[in-house]
């Protein structure tokens, strides 16, 4: 079967097929079980697609409900008392902060000579600081990668989310339909 | 006026040690400031090098073939849920590595001709990005015109259905260092 049949069957199952193309699908169909096998794929996927797209919409809509049901209220606003009692023990914090800084402070490097740590002292260090690489180990509590915009052009497309272990993976579902042209989409 | 002040004492003793507090930071400030003057950033020291990201895409072919699932693809649990689950065979057509950064494009062909284009928004914080992706027919319309993803390094999204013969291309593009 040529790309163009099986893009002719993919056209057909979204019901965009054109007149004129019509006739040469219904033959195709007629003629080929290939083609009738493919027809039953399409619409299988076609449908788990939506079914998956529909049932994730569902569950993401829900979600910012039970967030907002599971804030706690607003506390009320500190009494300016409680400001002004702090303020003496604030001062002498930002004071003690400053001499720590003078205290710490980098040697000139004009006036005692210091040795640099070495290239491979300095890349140890973040690698302790900061979480495990998420190369092999994405950070705890992420809920993975996040769809910012998406622009379908003129293509009909799902967008919904898989899991992957602890993660979901968000996936694009494009129905392919090269040919269209640009045609207008069905609201 | 003595009693007076006897019945709040705290009041006159914040204020005393506010003022100390304050002119003692004022003091230490200043001294940070003439003791660690303004200077040029050290030539010995290198600025560190900004992290290097890249586009990882696995091209898959899904078919309802008997092949089963390439051990190549590795351990993808997506694949076992639907809608990926309801292909019985996928199989890896490439890998490719494609270099993440800001205003430079990178491009790779699909296997059915179209190019698939990555390119680096925005670094973010905490090992976070925001990529762009879009798949393009030479000579032709765009397929997918934009498609902007916030991701960190080890996640991954996917592009998928994409006909290709009897089967359809799903596009696994994840962020590695």
């Amino acid at each position: 079967m040529t790309e163009r049949e099986e893009e002719l069957l993919m056209k057909h199952v979204d019901g965009e097929l054109e007149p004129s193309e019509a006739d040469s699908v219904r033959r195709l169909l007629a003629e080929s079980g290939e083609a009738r096998a493919l027809v039953r794929d399409f619409e299988r996927v076609g449908h788990l697609v939506r079914a998956v797209a529909d049932e994730r919409g569902r569950a993401a809509d829900g979600i910012a409900d039970q967030v907002f049901a599971r804030l706690p209220e607003p506390e009320p606003a500190p009494r300016r008392a409680r400001v002004v009692a702090l303020a003496p023990v604030a001062a002498l914090a930002l004071a003690a902060a400053a001499a720590v800084a003078l205290l710490v402070r980098p040697v000139p490097r004009t006036s005692v000579p210091v040795a640099e740590p070495s290239a491979q002292e300095v890349a140890v260090l973040p690698s302790v600081l900061a979480p495990a690489p998420a190369d092999e180990d994405p950070a705890e509590g992420d809920t993975g990668a996040a769809i910012e915009s998406v622009d379908f052009g003129a293509q009909n497309g799902s967008i919904f989310m898989v899991a992957s272990g602890p993660q979901v993976t968000p996936v694009v579902w494009l129905s392919d339909d090269d040919e269209s042209g640009g045609r207008m989409q069905p609201l | 006026m003595r009693s007076l002040r006897s019945r709040s004492p705290g009041s006159g003793r914040e204020r005393t040690l506010l003022r100390l507090g304050l002119m003692l930071a004022a003091l230490t400030a200043t001294s940070v400031v003439f003791a660690n003057p303004p200077k040029a950033a050290p030539s010995a020291a290198p600025p560190a090098a900004p992290a290097s990201y890249s586009a990882e895409v696995l091209v898959l072919h899904a078919t309802n073939g008997d092949k089963g699932i390439d051990p190549r693809i590795g351990e993808m649990p997506e694949l076992k849920q639907p809608p990926f689950s309801s292909y019985k065979s996928y199989e890896l057509l490439s890998k490719v590595k494609l270099p993440l950064k800001k205003d430079d494009p990178k491009t790779t062909e699909l296997p059915n001709g179209r190019v698939l284009q990555t390119k680096l928004v925005d670094v973010l914080p905490d090992d976070a990005m925001k990529i762009s992706a879009s798949i393009n027919q030479p000579g032709g319309k765009t397929f997918l015109p934009l498609l902007e993803v916030k991701a960190k390094v080890g996640q991954s999204f996917i592009v998928a259905g994409q006909s290709y013969k009897s089967g359809i291309l799903v596009l696994v593009i994840r962020v590695t260092r």
